[in-house]
């Protein structure tokens, strides 16, 4: 008898884990996402607003909870930070959540994902309008698909290079800030190689390669992504920005390690220039010994910097099924926003550019401002969203565009590499 | 002992120091970078030993990756693991190996077949039917789809074959039934396989990311690599001090248990010969 019932058991287990694996797929991604509600007639008290972010957004996030508790009486928000702050650790919780019918209502994720999300989640458009008093506008565009703001960005940064100014002015280099084209960036990085006899400028090929190649391609006034969605560079002036690595690679200037080798060897003093994102500003500061002349400069471009560069970082996105909830997120966004919370997100812990104006200038009202944080802190160019490509492609093309920048980076001309490239990201876009 | 083989035993000895040596680097780089001070981490040069040591870093790492209930947690899975699938592999190896009955080679067919399914493949299937059982964010969910091994039972039932069928015959005379003949006959012989294979089930659920990535929520039921993932930010790095610290600690039970067990383990693992 007992036998019985435990084979029942286990019959009954398997079968449900059979059955559920076959319906997996149908509730995985797309969903109906609710378009908000007037918030006056939604009930707080009987909504549970549920939050999914990394753990670097925790205090706005506490802060902005206690603002719409007291704001929203009854209202619940459940916000409890992921273990982890890597986005793609973010997104596997969040799709498998949603896989369950846990699905949050509102979303941190990196802005490199946006796409993932615009193409298989359908997100509610975000209301400009709702935006807090002081939010950079111009920094919206980074949370755009198609000319419809999906996300607000939160914590944003951008590339930028770090310059050691001491082996620069040895070197013959005074005035960092005038290498603004690609010509003089190698010519610099071949005096101070030649005077050191080590490499002198690291732009990882690995880390971030869809960010970084984005960056110098549309610094150099081209486009990523071209209006149709395809492959966006392969054009004479797109090969002839790319190819700035393969250039480095055959000068023998090029260090070619990963972002945080590439950081630690800036760091000790060995390194003149060194690709780096805003948000890592802090770190060096933290990290760089006192005598480190160092700072950040624009990135330059081909011939010059000419065009807007990719935002990175995260932002908010709100996909929610139901209406009132998504009112209530749209709301949770603003009070994420506002210039309390931006000194809590992007504030003297961090190098994130503030999107809240209010933020930078309590900021710089500070003592002892190192200049290296006020070039994060002020930065005010408008940004564009990172990647671009279709979104359900996303980690494949990453991938692609990994080799290409591996292998313009061991000096393989961009002649060769990028029409590959563009070939074969065309074809997994079916263009 | 010939002049020739003095040379030959000096040669492989060195290239066993140079092996090991090759292989402890990035465990000694680890401890190493956990004892240096945070600060200065990349400047103070490559040396092999801190000019400075500060052990600061394990006290940060223990205290914001809550490292005592990780481990806790860690220990109540990885063991609730092995003991699961102990008492499922032993059985099916001891089916497989010392029976004959139809559909058996069948059933083998399908536990090899399983070793070619990845994990990641089964991954969010499982994770649904688990939430339908209602086990999502539980240390049963950590568990339950670990019950059993395809590797275990493979592994286990290649040791059981090289059971020598006298021994058999002979407890069978003796009045032992099968499940008798099991627990005081084969799994005795056994013995170096099953530490074998409990070290390699220690190893890998100890050190899984990805599927405590995807049920474990609550901070009350990390293991100790997703508490690890506190160290790192996508957008300024990682925080390799605290990281090395706390990777130093949460590795420290496995090598210790490796080390107490190493005999066992090399012997299941060299092959499958039977004592006596």
């Amino acid at each position: 008898m007992r036998h019985k019932i435990l084979a029942t058991a286990a019959l009954a287990t398997v079968t449900v884990l059979s059955l559920s694996a076959c319906g997996g797929a149908e509730s995985g991604s797309g969903g109906s996402v609710a378009a908000a509600a007037a918030i006056d007639q939604c009930k707080p008290e009987e909504t549970t607003i549920k939050l999914a972010f990394a753990p670097q957004g925790t205090p706005a996030v506490d802060h902005a909870k206690k603002v719409m508790e007291q704001k929203f009486p009854g209202l619940k928000i459940d916000a409890v930070a992921a273990q982890s702050g890597n986005y793609s650790d973010l997104t596997k919780q969040i799709v498998a959540d949603s896989a369950v019918g846990k699905r949050p209502d509102l979303i941190m994720t990196g802005l490199g994902q946006l796409r993932f999300w615009t193409d298989s989640y359908n997100p509610a458009p975000l209301d400009p309008a709702t935006l807090p008093e002081g939010y950079q506008k111009q920094f919206l565009t980074a949370g755009e698909v198609n000319g419809t703001t999906y996300l607000a960005p939160f914590q944003i940064s951008t590339p930028t290079m770090l310059v050691n100014k001491k082996l620069l002015a040895e070197a013959g280099i005074t005035d960092p800030a005038s290498i603004k084209d690609f010509a003089a960036l190698e010519e610099a990085a071949r005096k101070v190689t030649e005077k050191t006899g080590k490499p002198s400028i690291n732009i990882s090929s690995d880390d971030l390669p869809d960010w970084f190649s984005q960056a110098l391609v549309q610094s150099s006034g081209e486009k990523y992504v071209a209006e149709d969605g395809s492959f966006g560079f392969d054009t004479p002036k797109g090969r002839e920005a790319i190819g700035l690595l393969s250039r480095l690679a055959e000068d023998k200037v090029s260090l070619n390690v990963r972002m945080d080798d590439g950081q630690a060897q800036f760091v000790a003093g060995n390194l003149a220039f060194h690709m780096a994102t805003t948000s890592r500003i802090v770190k060096v500061a933290k990290e760089a010994p006192k005598d480190l002349d160092w700072t950040p400069i624009d990135l330059p471009g081909l011939n010059g910097p000419e065009g807007d560069l990719p935002a990175g970082g995260n932002g908010w996105v709100v996909i929610s099924e139901d209406s009132c909830k998504a009112a209530f997120s749209q709301a949770m966004i603003t009070e994420m926003l506002t210039k309390e919370a931006s000194l809590l997100s992007s504030g003297k812990d961090y190098s994130y550019i503030p999107v809240n104006k209010l933020a930078t200038e309590e900021l710089l009202k500070g003592e002892n401002i190192a200049p290296q944080m006020r070039y994060a802190w002020t930065y005010d160019k408008p940004l564009t969203v990172w990647g671009g490509f279709e979104g359900a492609q996303t980690a494949q093309i990453i991938n692609t565009v990994r080799t290409m920048m591996e292998q313009l980076a061991t000096g393989k001309p961009a002649d060769e590499v990028v029409p590959a490239t563009a070939k074969s990201i065309n074809s997994m876009l079916g263009k | 002992m010939t002049k020739l083989n003095k040379v030959h035993t000096a040669l492989a000895t060195t290239l066993g120091i140079l092996a090991a040596a090759l292989a402890l680097f990035p465990f000694y780089w680890m401890v190493r970078t956990a004892v240096a001070p945070a600060e200065g981490l990349t400047t103070t040069g490559l040396s092999l030993i801190p000019v400075e040591f500060d052990f600061s870093n394990f006290t940060r790492a223990w205290d914001k990756a809550n490292l005592g209930q990780a481990m806790l947690n860690g220990i109540a899975v990885t063991l609730g693991i092995l003991v699961l699938q102990l008492l499922t592999c032993i059985p099916a190896a001891y089916a497989l190996s010392k029976f004959r009955f139809r559909g058996a080679g069948l059933i083998l067919g399908l536990v090899l077949a399983c070793l070619l399914i990845p994990h990641q493949a089964t991954m969010i299937p499982t994770f649904v039917g688990l939430n339908l059982l209602g086990l999502g964010d539980t240390r049963l969910g950590l568990v339950l789809p670990f019950v059993t091994s395809a590797i275990g039972i493979f592994m286990l039932r290649q040791q059981m074959m090289a059971v020598p069928e006298a021994i058999m015959e002979a407890a069978e005379t003796d009045g032992l039934g099968p499940l008798r003949t099991l627990v005081s006959v084969v799994v005795p012989i056994s013995a170096p396989s099953i530490a074998a294979f409990s070290m390699l089930s220690i190893f890998t659920h100890w050190n899984d990311y990805l599927w405590p990535l995807l049920v474990a929520r609550s901070p009350a039921i990390m293991t100790p690599p997703l508490s690890l993932a506190i160290f790192q930010n996508a957008d300024t790095g990682f925080d390799y001090p605290a990281l090395a610290a706390a990777a130093a600690i949460v590795t420290a039970p496995v090598v210790i248990l490796f080390l107490l067990a190493q005999r066992h383990f090399v012997r299941g693992m060299a092959g499958t010969e039977v004592a006596g």
